[in-house]
């Protein structure tokens, strides 16, 4: 159970996120909407340990995950740009958190085919980074963050920048995925009818505050 | 109009393609052909002097570039992403030693090294990391700057430490750019002449060095050849393998998209450490060569140095003179390097084929891949004879200068010649214009500045040569960088004084040079 409690951060002057509270039950996909500039994406980065909020906690089921730095959190993200490391194949991005965790080298192999096959990209093992579709490099991001098995996954506008065929179509895929791997997702996205898509439940952010919908 | 175009290229091509073979290929084949008779490279293997030499020459190259680089990556990366007070002024400060002529920068060192460090190899060490390290901090500098800090988030949250994030992400992506810095600071510290010379000494030449001394003191040309021969095929080796390493990386990961300047962090304490002692370590020796020119230990504060300069020297010139010989020299060689850069440029963006313009391009770059004291070397063995005897004729020393400048010219003035729209040629032409009114109207005002630019380039290499010049100077008739080597070559504290003060008018030369031709007159909005 993540929970995010009192959460508040200025940010040059203005209040970003004022007082924001919200449960994730293990296993939920809760979509995070609102306008830009709702601060959807500061809260993610909170919740990841990437900044620091000015007041509040974040906890996971009794822990305190204030003091601990990201790379303890176990909290998996997929970014807006996907962030794919630009040096590294398909498979090495994909096997990258497992090298972190010290998996042994074969145990790596067997992960990154089984997601690979997941986000149906068999086959893709060898392949650059640079030379993927768009659609392509969002599933590699997935599939890379999903591959540590994360406590949580924090999803920053993941399905931005395709098509509106190619999006329609990775929504649905998004939510079968997330389901299959039965994780708990916080999912930030602008669009609404994306959010109902993926999300089993949505929560709007709006001027900081926040308010439940459904 | 097709045939026509080809044939004015033809013309105009003709001369810096005639002077390239005449005045650089003939030379080097001659210094091939020299160097592979006569047994003289067999000597290169069983003489235990010269394979010392190449051994020293190697393991010095290897030792400066290891130690510019473990200074210069971890001072690029403080630069690329820490606020650091004072970065702007220190990053633009660490390229001065690049710019300045070696022999500047000789003496500069001899300013503020310890006495006891003269001659030695530490001094040769600390030199080519002082000129070298603006190249890693420049090309570093900018892979760091085009590294995405949002990776590292990515990193940490696939729960990689802050040590891991730095290794696997930021360095590896760095890592190509810190190989080819290196490589070409190797190259340059292979190839070094005037540093070596001046604060290395007996025991410590590098083949340039051995070259040079082969040749001047003991006539012993197949050798030098044989050396010269030795170090071009390094050289080509090195820079074949540098050119494939980059083209197989480029196509590798050139996925970063626009570049966006990031947000620096607040400066940590050893970021600032670093950037400063670079910024105290690069000011010192300029600061102490300015110093020097008027202070001499035993005398106190004078300007006797400086009123010296009109003084005869040891074999009847006098600096001054030297002064004089310098600016003419430096006008020749600059019309002739200008001259024929232009006249190359010309004709290359006329040539239809595009692989003729890229082979052409090759050709012009080639001095650039050899030696300045190869350079020399071919010259003087090759028109040393009948009527070409050009050895003692003053025309030798602008000559050797523009074969160095000319490469850098091109450089300038085809990009800028290519940035003309072909479309804008054609249209005028359509609108009537003759091909003169098209080139006067619309090509010449294009690249008029791209040449004041060029030209400037082209009198600061001139002014500051060391290696060609060595070979090519008459006794008497000497440049500045010459006679600031002779000074050096009997040191004592009145001549290191008065070579300091000549240094600190070629660097000042150099300067004043470099920023009028550079600068760039800010239109107002009319």
């Amino acid at each position: 159970m993540l929970h995010v409690e009192h959460v508040t951060m200025a940010h040059g002057g203005r209040l970003v996120l004022d007082d924001v509270s919200l449960t994730v039950a293990p296993s939920e996909i809760l979509a995070l909407t609102g306008p830009s500039g709702s601060g959807k994406s500061t809260l993610l980065r909170v919740i990841a340990g990437l900044i620091a909020p000015d007041r509040g906690t974040i906890r996971w089921g009794s822990e305190d995950l204030s003091g601990t730095p990201t790379h303890l959190r176990n909290i998996g993200m997929v970014f807006q740009d996907e962030q794919l490391f630009p040096h590294l194949t398909v498979s090495r991005n994909i096997g990258f958190g497992l090298r972190m965790a010290k998996w042994d080298k074969r145990r790596i192999n067997r992960r990154v085919t089984e997601l690979l096959e997941l986000v149906d990209l068999a086959g893709f093992e060898q392949r650059s980074v640079a030379t993927l579709s768009g659609g392509e490099a969002k599933r590699v991001a997935l599939a890379r963050s999903i591959a540590p098995s994360p406590r949580v996954l924090l999803l920053d506008e993941p399905l931005t920048g395709l098509d509106s065929v190619l999006h329609d179509r990775l929504a649905v895929e998004l939510r079968r995925i997330l389901q299959a791997v039965g994780i708990t997702a916080v999912h930030v996205t602008h669009d609404a009818a994306e959010a109902t898509t993926v999300a089993d439940r949505t929560v709007v952010l709006r001027s900081g505050g926040t308010e439940a919908q459904r | 109009m097709e045939r026509r175009r080809s044939l004015t290229a033809a013309l105009i091509g003709g001369l810096p393609a005639l002077f390239i073979a005449v005045f650089f290929g003939w030379p080097l084949v001659t210094v091939m052909r020299r160097g592979l008779t006569g047994g003289a490279l067999a000597s290169l293997v069983t003489d235990d002097r010269l394979r010392g030499v190449i051994g020293f020459t190697l393991w010095q190259a290897i030792a400066s570039t290891v130690l510019t680089a473990a200074i210069g990556v971890p001072g690029a990366y403080a630069l690329a992403r820490y606020d650091v007070p004072g970065r702007n002024l220190i990053a633009a400060l660490s390229s001065v030693p690049f710019v300045l002529p070696t022999v500047v920068s000789g003496v500069a060192l001899l300013s503020v090294l310890p006495d006891s460090w003269r001659r030695t190899v530490p001094a040769v060490l600390i030199g080519h990391v002082w000129v070298n390290l603006a190249v890693v901090i420049r090309l570093v500098g900018a892979a760091f700057e085009r590294i995405d800090p949002t990776l590292g988030d990515a990193a940490a949250t696939l729960g990689a430490s802050g040590r891991q994030r730095f290794r696997q992400v930021t360095l590896a992506l760095a890592a190509p750019a810190i190989a080819g810095a290196s490589a070409v600071v190797f190259l340059f510290c292979v190839t070094s002449f005037g540093l070596a010379l001046l604060l290395g000494g007996p025991g410590r030449e590098t083949i340039e060095v051995e070259i040079w001394r082969r040749t001047s003191t003991t006539l012993d040309l197949a050798t030098s050849s044989a050396l010269a021969l030795v170090q071009f095929v390094v050289v080509a080796a090195l820079a074949l393998v540098a050119a494939r390493h980059e083209r197989r990386h480029l196509t590798a990961s050139s996925s970063g998209g626009a570049v966006r300047p990031f947000p620096r962090q607040p400066a940590r304490l050893w970021a600032r450490t670093v950037v400063w002692l670079i910024g105290v370590v690069i000011a010192a020796p300029l600061v102490a060569l300015a110093v020097r020119s008027i202070r001499v230990p035993e005398r106190g504060w004078t300007l006797a140095t400086w009123r010296a300069l009109d003084a005869p020297g040891a074999d009847g010139a006098s600096a001054l003179t030297a002064i004089g010989v310098s600016a003419a020299t430096m006008s020749v060689a600059t019309v002739i390097a200008v001259g024929l850069a232009f006249g190359a440029t010309v004709a290359i963006t006329r040539l239809s084929h595009p692989k003729a313009q890229s082979t052409a391009e090759v050709v012009l770059m080639l001095p650039l891949g050899v030696s300045a004291v190869t350079i020399g070397l071919g010259l003087i063995l090759t028109f040393n004879r009948a009527w070409y005897d050009l050895r003692n004729a003053w025309i030798m020393l602008p000559l050797g200068q523009a074969l160095v400048a000319m490469p850098f010219a091109v450089r300038i003035l085809l990009p800028a010649a290519r940035a003309v729209p072909t479309g804008l040629l054609d249209s005028a032409a359509t609108l009537g214009a003759s091909p003169w009114r098209v080139w006067s109207t619309v090509e010449w005002p294009a690249l008029r500045r791209a040449c004041v630019v060029a030209a400037g380039f082209a009198a600061a290499v001139s002014l500051g040569e060391f290696g060609a010049s060595s070979f090519l100077s008459r006794s008497g008739r000497e440049s500045v960088p010459l006679v600031i080597g002779r000074l050096l070559s009997r040191p004592s504290s009145f001549n290191l004084a008065q070579a300091s003060a000549l240094a600190t008018v070629l660097a000042a030369a150099v300067t004043v040079i470099l920023t009028l031709t550079m600068w760039r007159p800010r239109r107002a909005a009319r």
